[in-house]
């Protein structure tokens, strides 16, 4: 590799850092790194600031005051972010989807309003976030199944409330919060069927004392119990066995509650199992990863920085593990401190300083995960003896019988699947079925999941119209290299 | 496991697996060693075209053996391998173009090879009706075609299996070394050993080769290849271009892919390849200036494989030129996916018959030096 060449890294025209992700590891990680003079482009899929969590905050504050109040304080901190990053000279550009990252040298292409682009920046961090983790029990692909997430986006983005009879199913903190905001927006909730059992409570209750660390939490929690339990919505815990049942579309959701069999009838499903690292784009650059077994997710392996297997290359936030918004912000700010130190902008002990509140920070918010991350274990009930005739890869509509048929006949490994079944080869490039043909794979040949391993992910990551590759735009110099 | 063995081959891509379904089939007891599972960045991941349009006049020979064997794959290796009797074209744009395409029908006639037809203007749109206007005419190989790459990787393998060979996957070859007439081929965990080597390496060929003592040019390549969604049917024929790089093909299931010898970047040690998107720009737009058809077209997929290439674009076949129970059968430069029936056979002919039955001295290691090519006869066989 070369040194850095003529003029200052830190000024690259075309941007010392790019930041994918406007949630708030990236939020706050642009506006560290501007606060220092650092040249910095932010680039976010979404018409505007905000994240998952902060979804369209500026604009439900202008225009849906009432949905704002609704959305709640921790909804309402994102402005002061999004406020930080608007008054800095971070450039942001905003529909803005990356589809590839390329390294030696850096080069990240993305597209926005039907053109692909290029830059070449000296440093990336990529806070691309979480995503909703699939759970394929029987029927889940009925129209009328939906992600609880993807609803509360809706009640972000457009202030939607699902019509008709909303069942809840899954477990998380996000299955609660996403609850107590449907029925508080006056939304018809049948029930809530938790997938945490007594047994997931007495497992986690150890963990309990180090979470009280970051009481705030587990109040939160409680509160949200309370209040669907005041406004009167049924909530049964330790559902086994779920199936969503329907002619053509989803009519009820049918469960085992102790000895029980359960059906709510309803119009919609919302399923939640948690939200697992969004790991697309660090796949596909071949970056290092590690399974996290408390959770069944995979994450890049980071250093304490945020520095992936690739120098120059950092993930913040919840792309790198799952530690809430806060946790997320800190990450941020930590991983442009030490850009902006390798950039020659500040001395290593200022970095230091200024990165010990974060640190310190983070260490308290991340108390309360063990106990959360047992009590909300991963849904292996949906993965242990799948139904032959559920389907798991969406895209391509192969189903559980057919995986199994594949690994009997010899295919040990996620791509030798791709290549036989087709499964992770539709347009989600496997997004939605890499962790289940994984897990699959592993309980199936009772082989570690870190030695079965993950599809690998090729670019585009999202689908690229031939015409937009055939007009790509390359702009500026190419990047320094970052060493 | 018995770590001895009358061949041991380095590499379980496709010729490979080829030479050890014959070699096996002659009741030779052969190991095939690869570092992964084999032909992961080539054999299992190529465009699958099965093509003797506009190949090397050297090659043809090989290359229409290699064609009626494919006729009969399934009675071969057990399995179709997906394989289709499409055509191949090779369009002309212009009248330059086309003048191209003449000279080279009367070379093949010359030749004596009468595999390929040219047509016309109105014959082509038969072929591809999509083609964009512009098009004058085409070269067309009606017995062409294309496979299925990782179905016919893995029925090569598992045929090279079921006729008694030995498939030791995962087993990197680190060196080499010879003691008392026998090759000693030490891998990060085994040692095996074998009176014969034989080098199927692919890109890495040019390593196992310094191993043994022979100096032989060869870079590692890394062609690319896009892919769409299934599109509505269109197109049966492969398609290719005079004047641009372009490999154009329909899949029976609607999917488009998209390949050209556009080169990605890669880490030839860690087998890590990137996709250059700069150098596809020009691949997109040659594939919507052929057919407007693909403008909205999608790209869901694109990859970069691993190929050795050789400084003529000939693959270097033949005897070891510094011992002569070392063979060489790599280095295909980007084609050597329609040649994998054949020249595995000829690797067990040149092996135990001494001489192969079609003429491979084009491919000889020797070309790249000032050396005599070593008579096949004169080698021992401690086998
Ligand atoms: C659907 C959903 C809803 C959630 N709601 C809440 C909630 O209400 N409260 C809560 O505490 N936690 C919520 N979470 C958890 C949430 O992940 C974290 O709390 C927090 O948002 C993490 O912040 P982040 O900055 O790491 O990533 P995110 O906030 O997830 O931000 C990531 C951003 O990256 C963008 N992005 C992703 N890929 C690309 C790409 N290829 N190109 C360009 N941009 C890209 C996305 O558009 C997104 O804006 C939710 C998670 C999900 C998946
Ligand atoms: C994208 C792409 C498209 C192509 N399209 C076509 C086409 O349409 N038509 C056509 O005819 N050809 C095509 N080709 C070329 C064709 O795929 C190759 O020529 C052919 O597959 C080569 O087979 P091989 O067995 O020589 O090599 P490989 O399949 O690469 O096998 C070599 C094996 O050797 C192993 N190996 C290497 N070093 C060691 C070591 N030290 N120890 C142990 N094992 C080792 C490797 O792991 C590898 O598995 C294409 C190639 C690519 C990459």
């Amino acid at each position: 590799m070369t040194g850095p060449r003529a003029g200052n890294p830190a000024k690259n025209p075309d941007a010392a850092i790019v930041v994918i992700g406007s949630g708030p590891a990236g939020m706050a990680a642009s506006h560290a790194a501007a606060e220092y003079g650092v040249s910095v482009v932010l680039l976010d899929e979404q018409p505007a600031l905000g994240g998952q969590i902060y979804r369209n905050v500026e604009m439900t504050k202008r225009e849906r005051p009432d949905d704002y109040d609704l959305l709640g304080v921790d909804y309402q901190e994102g402005r002061h972010l999004a406020d930080r990053v608007k008054a800095s000279a971070v450039r942001y550009i905003c529909g803005a989807t990356v589809w590839n990252i390329e390294t030696d040298p850096l080069a990240v292409y993305y597209s926005v309003n039907g053109q692909a682009r290029k830059l070449a920046p000296t440093a990336v961090i990529i806070a691309t976030g979480a995503m909703e983790r699939s759970v394929p029990i029987p029927g889940w692909t009925l129209p009328g199944v939906m992600g609880a997430g993807a609803a509360q986006v809706m009640l972000k983005s457009s202030g939607m409330i699902p019509e008709g009879r909303v069942a809840i199913a899954g477990a998380g903190p996000l299955l609660l919060l996403v609850a107590d905001q449907l029925s508080r927006a006056g939304c018809n909730l049948v029930g809530v069927a938790e997938t945490t059992s007594y047994a997931d409570y007495i497992r986690a209750a150890p963990l309990l004392p180090r979470a009280m660390r970051a009481s705030s939490y587990l109040k939160k929690g409680l509160g949200l119990r309370f209040s669907l339990m005041r406004r009167g919505v049924r909530l049964l815990s330790g559902a086994k066995n779920m199936r969503a049942e329907g002619d053509r579309k989803f009519e009820r959701l049918v469960f085992n509650c102790g000895r029980r069999e359960v059906a709510l009838d309803a119009d919609l499903l919302l399923m939640h199992e948690g939200v697992v690292p969004n790991v697309q784009l660090s796949r596909q650059m071949g970056l290092e990863h590690e399974w996290y077994d408390r959770q069944d997710y995979w994450r890049p392996v980071l250093s304490k920085w945020g520095e992936t297997s690739r120098k120059g290359v950092f993930v913040a936030g919840d792309g790198g593990g799952i530690d809430g918004a806060t946790v997320a912000a800190h990450n941020g700010t930590i991983a442009s401190l030490k850009i902006v130190q390798h950039l020659g902008c500040i001395s290593e002990s200022e970095r230091n300083r200024r990165a010990e509140k974060s640190f310190r920070e983070k260490k308290k918010h991340e108390q309360v995960r063990p106990m959360l991350d047992t009590l909300f274990g991963p849904p292996r009930y949906a993965f242990q003896s799948p139904a032959r005739e559920t389907i798991i890869c969406r895209c391509s509509e192969v189903t559980a019988g057919e995986i199994s048929d594949a690994i009997a006949a010899g295919c040990h490994t996620p791509d030798s699947l791709k290549s036989k079944c087709r499964s992770g080869m539709g347009a989600c490039q496997g997004r939605m079925c890499g962790l289940s043909v994984s897990t699959i794979i592993s309980r199936a040949l009772e082989m570690p999941i870190d030695q079965v391993g993950y599809y690998n992910i090729r670019s585009p990551i999202i689908p690229l119209p031939l015409c937009e590759l055939a007009a790509l735009e390359e702009e500026g110099t190419p990047s320094s290299a970052y060493e | 496991m018995n770590n001895k063995a009358d061949v041991i081959i380095v590499g379980a891509g496709l010729h490979g697996s080829s030479a050890a379904i014959h070699i096996a089939a002659r009741g030779r007891r052969v190991i095939v060693l690869d570092k992964g599972v084999g032909g992961r960045h080539s054999s299992a991941s190529n465009a699958g075209g099965v093509r003797r349009l506009w190949r090397h006049p050297d090659e043809l020979p090989l290359a229409c053996e290699a064609a009626s064997m494919w006729n009969h794959i399934e009675e071969i290796v057990g399995d179709n391998c997906g394989y289709r009797q499409s055509g191949h074209l090779k369009i002309a744009e212009n009248k330059t173009d086309i003048a191209k395409l003449e000279d080279r029908l009367t070379t093949m006639k010359q030749l004596g090879f009468d595999h390929e037809e040219l047509i016309d203007r109105d014959e082509l749109r038969k072929w591809a009706p999509e083609v964009a206007s512009h098009c004058a005419g085409a070269l067309l190989c009606r017995e062409d075609g294309f496979a299925s790459p990782f179905r016919t990787t893995s029925a090569f393998q598992n045929k090279a299996v079921s006729n008694g060979a030995e498939l030791a996957l995962n087993q990197a070859v680190a060196g080499i070394d010879k003691k008392a007439g026998s090759w000693i081929i030490q891998t990060q965990d085994h040692l095996f050993e074998a009176p014969i080597l034989l080098n199927c390496a692919g890109a890495w060929g040019d390593k196992i080769a310094e191993m043994i003592g022979d100096t032989v040019p060869l870079s590692a390549v890394a062609p690319t290849m896009m892919v769409t969604p299934p599109m509505p049917r269109f197109l049966e024929p492969v398609v290719g271009a005079v004047s641009r790089k372009l490999s154009f093909k329909q899949a029976p299931n609607g999917i488009v892919l998209i390949g050209g010898g556009y080169r990605g970047k890669l880490d030839r040690d860690t087998g890590f390849t990137q996709v250059d998107y700069s150098a596809l720009k020009l691949s997109a737009q040659t594939v919507i200036d052929l057919f407007p058809i693909m403008k909205n077209a999608q790209v869901v997929r694109a990859w970069s494989g691993i190929e050795g290439q050789t400084p003529d674009s000939l693959p270097v076949i033949g005897q070891g030129l510094s011992d002569a129970n070392a063979y060489h059968a790599f280095g295909f430069s980007s084609h050597g996916f329609q040649l994998a029936p054949v020249v595995g056979k000829l690797m067990a002919e040149l092996i135990y018959d001494g001489a192969s039955s079609l003429p491979i001295e084009p491919f000889s290691p020797a070309r790249f030096h000032d050396v005599e090519i070593r008579n096949p006869e004169t080698a021992q066989l401690s086998a």
